[in-house]
């Protein structure tokens, strides 16, 4: 059986592995499909994006944008908003557009090194596959550490 | 040859057997991370290390070829990690500490991902990311090559450990996380049978006042034990990974109560930045305590944080796939 065991181990790891949520969170984006049922107006995702210091100075402040990549649908909209808790400030950014090739405008929080949650929200029903690009910044315009953990996903 | 057959013939051969020797060891190193104390706000090139093998014989002798891993790391996110909190007048361990309810976010973030596997050219042929339902890293499995263990030698896998956050409105002075971890012997053995000699367990028990269910123990307890203050208890297991001498599960294992744990220091007057040889490590600001904060005669509270019972018993199987999705190769 342990022989099995690695047979199927090592054929395992010749394959591709898909993902099984609808979401990614790569270094520096993430993305998911909000509201798939398409029934929830309320529908939000929830994430902690931890900035830190690993090596290229501390961080000045947390980047984010919004791109929806869903077909247009006229009234469906969505956004991004971070908040960082240490000293109660909050930002947010809307994709004016719905479902055209552009992302919403760039917002920045300056928050410092830490952790900030990152909420997204649409203004209707529907099913909206968001990706948002998350980049904590030096005040030289560095990358700082950049960690992502998922809170919620609706 | 191909790559696969290469494989293939490489871990069929690393299978065979070897003629064991026993030897008398002077010393053992427990299932530790490789630096087990780090400061907030640092993430860190981590290694686990496995200490030495499973037992061989009645009486725990090591030796026993260790074959795989498994390790997870207290999640906040999908489960409620039992959280305790000390502020006795001197010293410091988790057994005095008392339970609380106050939410992890209390005393530390980020909430999940403190341990994530590194893939890099390590020991094991195979490693697989263990996760929540929601992507979070937990810890990983490694494994498929057994490692004589005859004379205890590390086996190390890297994990970065995050850079965490200690609140500056928190009373807190350090924050440990307690994981939980299986060296696994024999994979063909599964845990509601395996002993020491198939699986050593390093498990976070939560003993200490108010937590629910507690004293954890085993069904003969252990007065002599020196893994917990006062002996191992007769008491309930705390999850289906607590581990055991025997088949019966009625005699606690060498690792109850000895978890490896990740100790993050809060960093109170702030760290300069330095040189030494050659390797720049950056400044660090301050985070002090805020005022009001009476433990340990107002040097801060130590805080302990354990995985849940539901955590450890849904993450430590060992899947393909993330989510404990996949083919299950051990349970």
């Amino acid at each position: 059986m342990k022989d099995s065991f690695l047979r199927k181990l090592l054929a395992t790891s010749l394959l591709i592995t898909s993902l099984t949520y609808g979401n990614s969170a790569v270094a520096h984006s993430v993305g998911n499909l909000i509201d798939a049922t398409g029934i929830n107006a309320s529908a939000t995702d929830v994430y902690q994006i931890s900035c830190f210091d690993d090596g290229g100075g501390p961080t000045a402040y947390l980047f984010i944008q919004i791109q929806d990549g869903s077909i247009p649908v006229p009234g469906l909209l969505v956004s991004a908003q971070a908040y960082f808790d240490q000293t109660k400030i909050m930002t947010n950014t809307s994709d004016p557009i719905s479902g055209d090739a552009n992302a919403s405008p760039g917002v920045q929080l300056s928050g410092g090194n830490g952790n900030y949650i990152l909420s997204v929200s649409k203004t209707a029903v529907g099913a909206r596959q968001y990706n948002i690009t998350v980049h904590c910044w030096s005040v030289n315009g560095e990358h700082t550490g950049t960690d992502i953990n998922t809170l919620q996903l609706q | 040859m191909s790559k696969l057959n290469y494989q293939k013939k490489w871990v069929q051969h690393l299978l065979v057997p070897a003629t064991l020797a026993v030897f008398s060891q002077c010393s053992f190193a427990h299932t530790r991370l490789e630096s087990p104390t780090v400061i907030q706000g640092v993430k860190v090139h981590n290694r686990l290390n496995v200490g030495h093998g499973c037992s061989i014989d009645a009486i725990g002798t090591k030796g026993g070829s260790t074959f795989a891993q498994s390790a997870i790391f207290p999640n906040a996110v999908s489960y409620t990690p039992i959280i305790g909190v000390d502020s006795s007048a001197t010293g410091s361990t988790w057994n005095s500490a008392t339970y609380t309810t106050q939410p992890a976010s209390t005393f530390y973030s980020p909430l999940a991902g403190i341990g994530t596997l590194i893939r890099e050219d390590g020991a094991w042929p195979i490693t697989l990311q263990k996760t929540d339902a929601v992507g979070n890293n937990d810890g990983f499995s490694a494994g498929g090559k057994a490692y004589d263990q005859t004379v205890s030698a590390s086996i190390q896998t890297s994990v970065a450990t995050a850079a965490i956050t200690i609140p500056a409105t928190s009373c807190a002075r350090s924050v440990t996380f307690m994981l939980a971890v299986a060296d696994i012997c024999d994979i063909t053995v599964p845990s509601a049978i395996a002993t020491d000699k198939e699986v050593l367990y390093w498990s976070p028990i939560p003993n200490f006042a108010g937590v629910p269910g507690q004293p954890f123990g085993s069904a003969k307890g252990n007065s002599t034990s020196t893994n917990i203050a006062g002996g191992i208890p007769v008491g309930p297991a705390y999850s289906n990974y607590d581990g055991y001498t025997d088949a019966a599960h009625t005699i606690a294992g060498d690792g109850w109560a000895s978890p490896a744990t990740l100790k993050v220091y809060r960093n109170i007057t702030g760290t300069p930045a330095t040189v030494a040889n050659g390797v720049y490590t950056v400044a660090q600001p301050a985070n002090p305590l805020p005022p009001g904060c009476t433990g340990h005669g107002g040097l801060g509270d130590d805080v302990y944080v354990f995985p849940s019972a539901a955590q450890i018993n849904a993450e430590m199987p060992i899947f393909s796939g993330v989510n404990q999705k996949g083919t299950l190769y051990w349970k």
